[in-house]
């Protein structure tokens, strides 16, 4: 009987003990690590901060980079492109503004959902570097400084294009229902940011870290977003601090800028890095460059060329062909694909559209694999832009002749002479305008800022009907059958629409929240 | 042999020899070793024992009692009368025949006795089929299980349903439980020759036992132990070819000719003028087989074998002698695919034993080996042979395949799908062994503790290359991805279960704890520009880029309690409550453990009293059962609690990258549960002419709530969607299955087996406040399986008005406003069907004339519509299946000016205009939405048995010789694809083929 006891016993304490053991059914992630473990330490933050530089560098290495160059007066859709497929119709909705260009455009919609990814990478950093263990306050302040920076770059790019939009904090819980703020309460959330930046940041010229935003570049920004909001007298002052203090390079060769040897150089305040790793690149010479023949006579011609491509955009004939000066302005042969020649070594420009002028920005060098992947890095901010805008600022300060200054600069760097000693005479200060914004076109062409120009200078739906309008030209020629789309802009395109999933999704949003006329 | 113990022969009786055999009484296998306890009146007993043949041989005197006692049989007591000069003695086992007991989750039950939906198959049955995975041999078997194949390629998997739809995301089919060890995922390394018997637990008071696990129901798989008695010998074998069944008839040389030539001359007149010379549509070797009279290459038939053999080998071996019971089975696989370098071959070994050590300990094992390797082909070489240019030739002058490569870019002008299917790797090995080890404890009687450990472990890595010569690889010289998995699960699990039977009553109860846990690890690696195609994917270091270089680690524990009780009264009313706790880590903190009890009663009519005897007469079994539980489903992805970091990586200085992480995706849910599921279930087994005939009727209802349904978040959120416990759905169904036989004589015998099953899944709630979330995901209709799409208007003809297509032509499809809104939008969508059956079974007959028996098994299913949007693909010319675009025999019949009554649009040149139009071919109408009913006779096999007579002579038990024909028709208006495929919106990446095979089975 006591052997069966024993047998009893040990059945039931073998069972108990399973019982007993509450062996923890917590079982922590092995290959990944959560929101709170991450800013742990100074390497978490660290790669925390990496991450929103890696969303602005998914935001525009491909065709979301479009918004900001096409529908302008310097770049258009070809014909052909809107027949690729309902995608590619997407894109040139965002030329046109026709009926693809609403709250279901893929492209707009891509473009509000990669912003607002930054800034909830942004957000994450700004609530969680406070609270990791950083001994040095420095460099906690310079990731915050960075992470702020980031923001302000994101909400920038979005309240310009969509105008009041939800203003998202590292307060805000993210499932909660966001209202469209008003555009300047958004604003005020990115000057404050970009004031921390400023005074947080490494000084460029003078730090290690290469690529990283910088105090110039949070500088150059600040004045930028004064230069929008239209306070002219903040924008000069920090134009002014920025020039000054920390001082501006230009290279004396304009087609270094874009050669894809060049990165990081002198001029360059920031720059979106892109490399030839695999994940890392864009693939953005694909959408610029044509099928049609090489630029240069007799080149080979495959994906390895600069200048081939899909044919998807094209230069206006106004920057093309009108706005330079095509024997002296340096800037033009390293701006624009001039014609294309077939295999014989003629040109092709009876070719439309395939074999006109397209944008040579994009094109990739040498060490890069081929036109879906390439290495080279795009700019955000460079010293040409500050320079420019400065002139912008003093010329709406009524002060015209001062403006000259950082213009010619400009001017004297892409081998022209003096504005004045050109025109004999100083511009009034409305043909400074006017002058400026070509100006900015010859020099910053295609960098993906035009669109933004135009709107703050209120030129935006009368210079694309000027100079975006190829069907009103080729159906003289060709007859109503020509293929080219009818430019549709009018007022209401100074906003884009908010995308329809945003304003399903959000509980604090409903369908009459749109921008008016969508 | 005279074994003579202790005898004590008394003078007194008549003594004389007695003599005799004991033996099983269904096998007749002889019982070595039994032990005879000889009772006399007057003398004191004696024991005996059967020699190793079960052969006894004593002297006993008339009127001596014998009683005969043997392990795992019933005793049985026998008298010697005058006149029994040789006495065979047949005993029971305790168990009967293993199909007379239902395994149901942690013990046993006799069939009549059960009180919830179990479905059970034999050996027998699921071995009928030559099937490489257990899911096909079980497929159209039983009723309630939904069972489709992924595609025909050797090695494939299938998708199982039990019981309809079971969840809106979540649904990866029902728990395969081995021997007691729950393994999760794939079943097909499981040889189907080493499975005794399949029960599948369909209700909630059947599966409730696995708690949260039990939602999609769960299938019990025994595997062969060893018999009792002597050792006997199986062996099997089979060799069979296969020849394909191709449904796709394409277009030959002239009609491609005449197509190409048109589609280009429409699309662009001016280049293609009709008198233009073929050179301007054709490359110089099509040119070739122009001016050769339009020579026609049968492209299907390079890429296929005309007569692939396969072969099978089985042996099975059982020892039950005394105590121990020991089983081994080997089995050699090897299927050769219709397409050429595919096959699957399996080696598999089975291993079990069980062994009384004492009255009170019993231990047992079993172990189950399987090395199997799938040789595969990349899906584009399929698709490419249907719709390559006939006029191409299919190899060079030097009998290689034809691949113009441009010497000056490096790219391949001229791509040949043969090279793929020669030349290109891709292989899954799978090394997969389940274990368990047990051992029982009976310290005091009726009373049983177990302890069990099971372990299942599988390695697999799936290797994949493709040389330079095929269109995967020439742009990369070189493409390869080795992808290595593995995955270790264990279980411990005790239980004690405790018997109690007085009088009327009979109580058995069983309670238990188990621990599981699961471990899984992947590492990924893909490279590109390789020096050289010799090597394969073998020498990874030597790629020139690595585009993947990945590691995966996950697991989760799953902690349970359980505990049940079964009371039967009198033996004819019968109830069983069960209840189980299960906490899993896959659930946030708060959330972890569920409760998931479940009742159940039956009534078995059968065995009242006041059942008339002539209604007795008529009906053999009457029972009639109800149950009702709560059951879980825990299948949501393991991280969903949890917000997770990917790698991002961002080059600071343009060049070197820095590693970083990126929040983003899917926000994570802390509050998740599970997915609640409360069935009811009322059944009816009835059988009459003493089992001639029996009816089995199930009807369920399930209301499942707390559904997870990816909640979508606002995109400002910086986040995709979360995961939300927030949808609840419906499902109610039928299921019928009648047994028959409805002639039996002593020459001819007639059975079949008839099943029916239906079923109906419909949303009742999802996101609060919101009746849709998309036009195929809203309130009344079912989670899945809804056809949304453009309604097919006809085509445009000349003179008709194209406002709806401002850029289109006569000969495009046309697409009906459905809002009138004078422009087709995605708001003109609209359901167009759906992929749900209204009823599906089987149909098994077996006759038999003598010696030869005749089986035919068959399948059905109707009332669902299926899109055929990969027939519609190869009807019109230039669609998704690429540039190249042959089209089938009916897409030769398009549009023309000539040929206006057809409904085939207009050959498209350059693939621009219709693909981008709704309806188009990348998105279908409802003209690819067709009928997918089917009749299917999956089996014709006709057997002979060897006569008793030829056996003995052979020293064989049995022997059995067959021919079998496999898919030998399919009766369907669905065209093209094979209805029953799993996944119909896409081309099967594997031609259909009908087996014919041979087949021979002997006992030693």
């Amino acid at each position: 009987m006591k052997s069966f006891h024993q047998y009893i016993g040990a059945g039931l304490a073998g069972m108990m003990a399973l019982a007993g053991c509450t062996k923890s059914l917590n079982y922590t992630p092995e290959v990944f690590v959560a929101q709170p473990q991450v800013f742990k330490d100074q390497a978490g933050a660290t790669a925390a901060v990496t991450g929103i530089y890696a969303q602005l560098q998914t935001l525009k290495k491909s065709d979301y980079a479009l918004i900001g160059i096409v529908g302008t007066d310097e770049a258009r859709c070809t014909y052909q492109s809107q027949g690729y497929g309902d995608y590619w119709a997407n894109v040139t909705g965002l030329d046109v503004y026709d009926i693809k260009f609403s709250s279901q455009n893929y492209q707009l919609t891509g473009f509000w959902q990669d912003c607002y990814i930054g800034i909830a990478n942004a957000n994450a950093a700004i609530q969680g570097i406070p609270n990791a263990s950083i001994a040095d306050p420095s460099v906690s302040n310079r990731l915050l400084g960075e992470s702020k920076f980031m923001r302000a770059l994101f909400y920038f790019y979005l309240v310009q294009l969509y105008g009041d939009i939800p203003l998202r904090t590292e307060a805000t819980p993210f499932s909660a229902g966001v209202k469209r703020t008003p555009a300047d309460q958004v604003y005020a959330q990115i000057i404050d940011d970009l004031k921390f930046a400023m005074a947080n940041l490494w000084v460029k010229s003078k730090n290690p870290g290469i690529g990283r935003a910088s105090v110039e570049a949070a500088k150059a920004l600040l004045g930028k977003v004064y230069l929008t909001r239209k306070d002219y007298t903040n924008a000069k002052a920090t134009f002014e601090d920025l020039i000054n203090t920390d001082g501006l390079t230009l290279l004396t060769d304009y087609a270094q800028l874009f050669d894809g040897q060049h990165e990081n150089n002198a001029e360059s305040l920031f720059e979106i890095q892109y490399s030839t790793d695999a994940n890392n690149t864009q693939g953005l010479q694909n959408l610029f460059g044509s099928y049609a023949g090489p630029g240069i006579p007799g080149e080979a011609y495959n994906s390895h060329t600069p200048g081939a491509g899909g044919t998807v955009v094209m230069a206006t004939a106004y920057y093309s062909d009108t706005v330079f000066d095509k024997n002296n302005d340096k800037r033009y042969l390293a701006s624009i694909w001039p014609h294309r020649y077939d295999g014989n070594g003629n040109t092709m420009d009876w070719w439309v559209d395939p074999g006109l002028p397209t944008i040579k920005k994009y094109d990739i060098s040498s060490s890069d694999i081929d036109i879906y992947n390439s290495g080279k890095n795009l700019y955000y901010l460079r010293a040409a832009d500050v320079y420019l805008m400065y002139a912008e600022v003093l010329n709406e300060l009524g002060q015209t002749g001062a403006a000259l200054a950082p213009l010619n600069k400009v001017r004297n760097r892409a081998g022209l002479q003096n504005l004045e000693d050109a025109w004999g005479r100083t511009p009034t200060q409305t043909e400074l305008r006017t002058e400026l914004l070509d100006e900015r076109m010859r020099e910053l062409g295609g960098e993906g800022w035009r669109w933004f120009d135009l709107k703050r200078t209120g030129t935006l739906v009368s210079r694309v009907m000027a100079h975006n309008n190829p069907r009103a030209y080729y159906v003289t020629i060709n007859g109503n059958g020509d293929p080219h789309p009818a430019q549709n802009i009018s007022d209401k395109n100074s906003l884009y629409p908010i995308p329809l999933n945003e304003l399903q999704t959000n509980s604090a949003l409903s369908l009459t929240d749109q921008n008016p006329g969508y | 042999m005279l074994f003579c113990l202790g005898c004590i022969l008394q003078a007194r009786a008549q003594q004389r020899q007695v003599q005799g055999l004991v033996q099983d009484a269904k096998t007749h296998s002889p019982l070595p070793l039994a032990t005879i306890h000889i009772k006399a009146k007057g003398i004191p007993d004696a024991t005996k024992i059967t020699d190793s043949r079960g052969r006894f041989s004593f002297n006993a005197a008339p009127g001596t009692s014998l009683e005969v006692t043997y392990t795992g049989y019933k005793s049985i007591q026998v008298s010697i009368n005058d006149d029994s000069a040789s006495i065979t003695i047949l005993m029971d086992a305790v168990y009967g025949k293993l199909e007379d007991f239902v395994f149901i989750g942690y013990g046993k039950e006799k069939k009549p006795d059960l009180t919830s939906s179990i479905s059970s198959l034999s050996s027998k049955d699921i071995n009928e089929l030559p099937a490489t995975n257990l899911a096909s041999a079980i497929a159209s078997r039983t009723p309630g299980v939904e069972v489709h194949s992924n595609g025909y390629a050797p090695g494939s998997g299938n998708s199982v349903n039990v019981r309809g739809l079971n969840s809106i995301t979540r649904s990866e089919g029902p728990l395969y439980v081995v021997d007691g060890v729950a393994i999760t995922g794939d079943i097909r390394d499981l040889n189907p020759a080493d499975i005794e018997t399949i029960d599948i637990l369909k209700d909630a008071a059947a599966a409730g036992i696995y708690g949260s696990r039990a939602a999609a129901g769960v299938i019990l798989v025994t595997t062969k132990h060893g018999k009792a008695g002597l050792a006997t010998i199986d062996f099997s074998m089979y060799y069979g070819v296969q020849t394909p069944n191709n449904p796709y008839h394409m277009l030959d040389a002239k009609g491609y000719y005449d197509l190409k030539k048109f589609a280009f001359n429409d699309a662009d007149p001016v280049t293609f003028a009709p008198d233009s010379p073929d050179a301007k549509f054709f490359n110089p070797y099509e040119l070739k087989s122009i001016a050769n009279g339009f020579k026609t290459y049968d492209w299907f038939k390079a890429v296929t074998r005309s007569a692939a053999p396969m072969q099978n080998y089985s042996i099975g071996i059982s020892n039950g002698v005394g105590k121990n019971k020991v089983y081994f089975s080997g089995n050699y696989q090897d299927q050769k695919g219709i397409m050429i370098n595919t096959g699957f071959t399996r080696y598999a070994g089975h291993f079990s034993i069980e062994s009384d050590i004492n009255s009170i300990f019993k231990l047992g094992g079993a172990v189950n080996v399987d090395h199997n390797i799938t040789k595969g082909v990349s899906s584009s070489v399929y698709q490419q042979a249907l719709t390559q240019s006939p006029l191409m030739p299919i190899f060079d002058s030097t009998g290689a395949p034809l691949v113009i490569t441009d010497n000056s870019t490096g790219t391949l002008t001229i791509r040949n799908p043969m090279t793929s299917a020669l030349y290109s790797v891709n292989n899954y090995t799978a090394n997969r062994t389940m274990a368990n080890l047990y051992m029982e404890i009976t310290p005091v009687r009726n009373l049983v503790l177990r302890s069990s450990i099971g372990a299942d472990l599988l390695n697999a890595e799936s290797d994949v290359y493709y040389p330079r010569n095929t269109g995967e690889g020439f742009s990369t010289n070189g493409s390869a991805e080795v992808y290595n998995t593995k995955s270790t699960d264990v279980l411990w699990e005790n239980t004690a279960t405790y018997t109690w039977t007085k009088g009327d009553h009979d109580l058995n109860v069983v309670a238990g704890a188990t621990y599981e846990r699961r471990e899984n690890t992947a590492m990924d690696m893909k490279g590109q520009q390789f020096p050289t195609d010799l090597l394969t994917f073998k020498n990874m270091g030597s790629a020139g880029i690595k585009t993947q270089d990945n590691t995966n680690y996950d697991g989760w524990i799953v902690q349970s309690y359980l505990a049940r009780a079964i009371y039967k009264f009198k033996k004819r009313y019968i109830v069983n409550l069960t209840g189980r706790r299960d906490g899993s880590s896959r659930f946030g903190q708060d959330n972890r453990y569920g409760f998931f009890p479940s009742a159940s009663v039956a009534w078995r009519l059968i065995d009242e009293p006041f059942m008339g005897f002539k209604l007795k007469s008529f009906l053999s079994d009457w029972k009639i059962r109800a149950s009702y539980g709560l059951i879980g489903n825990q299948n949501l992805p393991y991280d969903a609690i949890y917000t997770r970091y990917n790698n991002a990586q961002y080059p600071f200085n343009g060049s070197n990258a820095t590693s970083g992480y990126q929040v983003g995706g899917t926000a994570g849910n802390p509050t998740l549960e599970w997915e609640r599921q409360h069935q009811s279930n009322i059944g009816m087994d009835i059988a009459a002419l003493n089992n001639r005939v029996s009816l089995s009727v199930d009807v369920y209802n399930k209301n499942i709530t707390s559904l997870l349904l990816p909640f979508n978040l606002a995109p400002s959120s910086g986040f995709y969607n979360e995961q939300i416990n927030v949808a609840s759905m419906n499902t109610k169904g039928v299921d019928i299955n009648l047994q028959a036989t409805p002639v039996k004589t002593r020459n001819f015998e007639w059975q079949m087996t008839f099943n029916w099953s239906r079923y109906k899944s419909r949303i009742t709630h999802l996101l609060p406040g919101r009746d849709s979330v998309s036009l195929s995901l809203r309130v009344g209709q079912p989670p899945s399986g809804v056809l949304v799409n453009y309604v097919y208007d006809g085509l445009y003809q000349q003179g008709d008005d194209f406002t709806l297509n401002p850029n289109g032509k006569p000969g495009d499809i046309r697409i009906k406003d459905l809002n009138h809104d004078g422009k087709i939008t995605p708001q003109d969508q609209t359901i167009v069907g759906y992929n749900i059956p209204g009823g599906w079974g089987g149909f098994w007959n077996w006759f038999r004339y003598k010696r030869v028996t005749m089986t035919v098994l068959a399948s059905y299913e109707y009332g669902q519509q299926l899109n055929n949007l990969p027939y519609t693909n190869l009807t019109y010319y230039n669609s998704w299946f690429g540039n190249i675009g042959n089209v089938t025999k009916e897409g030769g019949n398009y549009w023309t000016p000539t040929n206006t009554h057809t409904n085939i649009p207009r050959p498209n040149a350059f693939a621009t205009s219709l693909k981008p139009l709704p309806g188009g071919p990348d998105q279908g109408s409802s003209y690819s939405i067709q009928k997918g009913d089917y009749i299917r006779i999956k089996s014709i096999t006709l057997a002979y048995d060897i006569p008793g007579v030829v056996t003995q002579k052979m020293k064989l038990r049995n022997m059995n010789v067959y021919v079998q024909a496999l898919e030998p028709f399919l009766f369907t208006k669905y065209k093209g694809l094979d209805p029953d495929n799993g996944n119909p919106t896409q081309l099967e990446n594997y031609p259909r083929y009908r087996t014919f095979l041979v087949g021979l089975k002997l006992g030693l």
